[in-house]
């Protein structure tokens, strides 16, 4: 049932966002409409110029509205670690948990040979420019523990050879408040094989 | 509508991609129904994990006998971690049988050929030997056979000491009196028929072979796993 052509556009366009449904994107139409419109309006407003203004950083192709994001722009932080992630969303997580202090490097996806997603759409090219650019000690490896993350960091691992002085895997094995016997295979022997002398 | 109902089958599985928020959508090289495309809903974030990971040896039930079915119930038969150049190896595996072979065509002989290539690859033997076993099986099953040990047109037995020339689709045709890259070394081909992997020439000759099937097959859209592999390797 169509209740006007607005609205039916309003629901359909708040169907891009992950996770909503024809239901939800009616519910959230509604809401709008008929209790916040003046919150409707900021979120317009917010949206458009949020999508005009927020770009790729020029170092680490993070998003941010500068030239450079406030993590590349950081003097406080050192320049002798690169950490590659897939996303944005893992450049979060890692500042999050703390402790690292180097510089990143956004993919914006991997590699996957099935579905046809090969080195150029990862522009694998701005890797090197900032590789040869910043002239890190080491260059941390931070992609998922998929079977395609992996392929992604053996790439770029063949790709930077001896450009880099170390080129480092992320750890991967049991996680910390785990319980073995509920722990996959793979994961366990991959972290059998990954074990390290206790100092 | 007849609801297919197939339970506890054992499969690879070739490829995982997301499907809405929490779903996968799982493409598995089964033992006796081909390669089945199905759902897996509600797997996504699970907390421990799960045994839905490309090359992984799995055994599913599924109900639904259209192109995509609803996969009910998974469990691990074998897990599969690998890296660097053998990573570049199961995805080269994988995707001849994606690009290769059509769903729903049981191929019980492929399915046990990709079955011991994994563990093979994941044993850490010569990776080299494994891919042209498998290559051969593939090539049978999709319906190109290559013989190794007699003449094109079934004519005569492949001599040692006579050189031959390959043609995708014809066999090995004797040549006389010509040298060049082309021309193979009949020793190099009875070798292969018999499996003589140890021997190097039978390994260059057999990949040079494949190869040359397996791109005709393909068309002009190349292998991305080829790009994998580490260069010098």
């Amino acid at each position: 049932m169509t209740i006007s052509p607005l609205i039916d556009r309003l629901i359909e366009a708040l169907q891009i966002l992950p996770g909503v449904g024809s239901k939800g994107a009616q519910r959230m139409a509604l809401h709008i409409l008929q209790r916040n419109r003046e919150g409707g309006q900021r979120l317009a407003e917010v949206i458009a110029r949020a999508v005009e203004e927020v770009r790729r950083c020029d170092a680490c192709r993070t998003l941010c509205e500068e030239r450079l994001c406030s993590l590349c722009a950081d003097t406080q932080r050192g320049d002798e670690l690169l950490c590659v992630v897939e996303s944005p969303a893992d450049i979060l997580a890692i500042e999050q948990a703390g402790g690292f202090r180097g510089r990143y490097f956004v993919l914006h996806g991997h590699l996957s040979p099935i579905e046809g997603v090969g080195p150029e759409d990862l522009g694998l090219e701005a890797l090197g420019v900032r590789v040869r650019a910043l002239k890190p000690r080491e260059v941390i490896l931070a992609t998922n523990p998929t079977v395609e993350g992996e392929a992604t960091a053996h790439y770029i691992s063949d790709l930077l050879g001896n450009t880099v002085e170390r080129i480092t895997r992320i750890a991967h094995g049991v996680p910390i408040g785990g319980e073995l016997e509920y722990i996959d295979g793979g994961t366990i022997v991959h972290a059998i094989q990954g074990r390290r002398n206790i100092t | 509508m007849i609801r297919n109902r197939v339970t506890d089958e054992p499969a690879i599985v070739l490829h995982v991609r997301p499907y809405r928020e929490t779903s996968l959508l799982v493409d598995l090289q089964t033992e006796h129904h081909g390669r089945v495309a199905g759902v897996a809903r509600g797997v996504r974030h699970a907390r421990r994990g799960h045994c839905l990971q490309p090359f992984y040896g799995v055994s599913v039930s599924w109900t639904g006998r259209s192109a995509l079915v609803t996969l009910t119930s998974f469990e691990s038969r074998r897990s599969a971690w690998f890296t660097g150049n053998v990573l570049a190896s199961a995805y080269y595996a994988v995707e001849l049988v994606m690009r290769l072979t059509r769903e729903h065509e049981p191929h019980e002989r492929l399915y046990e050929a990709l079955e011991w290539l994994m563990r093979y690859l994941a044993e850490g033997h010569e990776m080299e030997i494994g891919l042209r076993q498998f290559e051969s099986v593939l090539l049978e099953e999709i319906g190109y056979a290559i013989e190794f040990d007699v003449e094109a047109g079934g004519g005569s037995a492949i001599k040692p000491n006579g050189e031959y020339r390959f043609e995708f689709g014809v066999g090995f045709v004797a040549v006389s009196g010509r040298s060049g890259p082309d021309v193979i070394m009949g020793e190099a081909l009875l070798a292969i028929a018999n499996r003589q992997w140890q021997r190097s020439d039978a390994r260059r000759v057999a990949r040079r072979i494949f190869r040359r099937s397996l791109e005709t097959l393909l068309g002009p859209r190349p292998l991305q796993s080829r790009r994998l592999l580490r260069r010098g390797a």
